[in-house]
């Protein structure tokens, strides 16, 4: 039968298709002439708005590697955050539906504020009066982490960042004391949004569209570990970073305005404007499922999380100690 | 700027430029180049470049890759009659050779129907279904990300490549020895 007249199956089909024309291509003279045509046409300017996570990620020094790559890390992470969540309260549940102002917060009340409890607000708003606790050399960042479902964590980060951090469980939550230079206490920090070192956090662009970006390269194209909803993957990528380290108030600010680009992300204030909201929701196990990082609109510190769930969530309020092992009075 | 012994580094943007043109081009230069010739190509991926950087990369509409070839494809559109012409330019299918005890001659032969037949096809489709296509046989695409070049619903992209696909492979007589 004429060529013309059978039918070709996927695989003809694939083959001719793959075929055709198939000596096209560049070779190194035209490459090398259209590189230097390319780069030399496009201003700095213009390609830094056009492709900001490039840029990013080729202008910024990484920190040290940890060991066994992106998905050892993301995996190992998330084991020791799960190890702590589960050892804490007993259950799976990082985040509270509590939305109780954090009890006996060292940190001054925002001032009053106007009633926009609701109203939806750029999520670069919760980071506009962003600002770090006056930690001098010899004291520490404290951070008070309190679960609804009854135990509480405490840490205690040092001004030298290098020095012994210090995590304490309270007595139900069975996780005891654990202490350790960089605040490696699960293992090596690095290149990691839940177990970040000092290096990645000085690395992270402050720049929102090309932290955005990054976030999308780093976590987003991933998929892991939610492959289905990106934007809740983002989201928690930011609260992981916020709750495993101290993480300076430029950043936080960019943090937030870089979640702004994330479509799904969606920030209101509670409280009288006293509480910053950033919440997602997505579809998962045939029901509709909702995530919220809290923010301190005062300071642009993390305040806490919540789900919605009845007994999980955590507020967290910070403070400066004087000694290791030691609460801020008052 | 230049990249001659003894310069300053460029500047990061320019490096990344660099890269992203390193990874992306010669995919680019060869899709581009087998729709509508190496000449042209040459052009047309100098202004897809040119244009990303005069627009704005959203990832989270899907990657640098799908975002470049988005572009490249839309330019092409001034191309359509110059890549149809070509299609069916290729589209004459040499006549049966004489000897039929030639197996070499009978085999180029047939290997020659089989690019007429094919081009003969690609010169008839629609343009966006002949888009999808060769965004995923051409370009190396995934059809999610040629939803994501062509900014249609992933669903639409699918839906284009069956038709396309089905078109090229034939009439679907019951007659037929598939």
């Amino acid at each position: 039968m004429p060529e013309r007249q059978r039918i070709w199956s996927e695989n003809e089909l694939d083959a001719a298709l793959a075929g055709f024309r198939a000596d096209a291509g560049p070779d190194a003279a035209t490459l090398r002439r259209l590189r230097r045509r390319v780069t030399g046409t496009a201003g700095d300017a213009g390609v830094r708005d056009a492709f900001p996570a490039v840029v990013a990620e080729r202008a910024v020094p990484r920190g040290r590697p940890a060991p066994g790559g992106r998905a050892f890390r993301w995996l190992a992470a998330a084991a020791a955050a799960a190890a702590v969540v589960a050892t804490v309260s007993g259950v799976a549940a990082v985040t509270s539906g509590g939305g109780a102002a954090p009890a006996a917060s060292p940190v001054p009340a925002a001032p009053p504020a106007p009633p926009v409890d609701g109203v939806p607000v750029p999520a670069a708003e919760l980071g506009r009066h962003a600002s770090d606790l006056e930690v001098a050399p010899g004291q520490y960042l404290y951070r008070r982490t309190e679960y609804a479902a009854g135990p509480f964590l405490q840490e205690w980060i040092p001004h030298d960042r290098s020095g012994t951090w210090l995590l304490r469980g309270s007595p139900d939550s069975e996780i005891g004391e654990l202490r350790s230079a960089s605040g490696e206490y699960f293992g090596p920090r690095g290149d990691s949004w839940q177990q970040p070192s000092q290096e990645f956090l000085a690395g992270l662009p402050r720049d929102p569209d090309a932290l955005a970006a990054l976030l999308q390269s780093d976590v987003v194209r991933r998929g892991a570990p939610y492959p289905d909803a990106p934007d809740h993957a983002a989201l928690v990528a930011v609260a992981s970073l916020l709750r495993s380290t101290a993480v300076p108030a430029d950043l936080r600010a960019a943090l937030y305005a870089a979640l702004d680009r994330v479509p799904g992300i969606l920030a209101h204030l509670e409280d009288g404007g006293r509480r910053g909201v950033l919440g997602v929701e997505w579809d998962a196990d045939g029901a509709r499922q909702r995530y919220e990082l809290l923010v301190d609109p005062a300071t642009g510190r993390m305040s806490g999380e919540r789900t919605g769930a009845p007994g999980s969530g955590s507020t967290v309020s910070w403070g400066v100690a004087d000694a290791l092992g030691v609460p801020p009075a008052g | 700027m230049s990249d001659e012994a003894g310069d300053p580094a460029p500047a990061p943007a320019a490096r990344a430029l660099g890269v992203l043109f390193d990874t992306h081009a010669p995919g680019l230069h060869r899709y581009l180049a087998r729709r509508v010739g190496s000449h042209d190509a040459e052009d047309l991926v100098a202004e897809t470049f040119l244009a990303a950087t005069r627009s704005r990369f959203d990832p989270w509409r899907g990657s640098e890759r799908a975002w470049l070839f988005g572009i490249a494809t839309n330019l092409l559109r001034r191309h359509l009659r110059q890549e149809v012409r070509g299609y069916a330019a290729q589209a004459r299918a040499p006549r049966e050779v004489a000897d039929p005890a030639d197996e070499v001659a009978i085999a180029r032969v047939h290997a020659a129907q089989r690019v007429a037949r094919l081009a003969c096809g690609l010169a008839a489709l629609p343009a966006d279904e002949r888009d999808v296509l060769l965004l995923v046989a051409w370009g190396g695409l995934e059809p999610s990300e040629v939803a994501a070049a062509l900014g249609v619903p992933a669903g639409t992209a699918r839906s284009r490549l069956h038709r396309a696909r089905r078109a090229l492979r034939g009439p679907t007589g019951e007659d037929d020895d598939a």
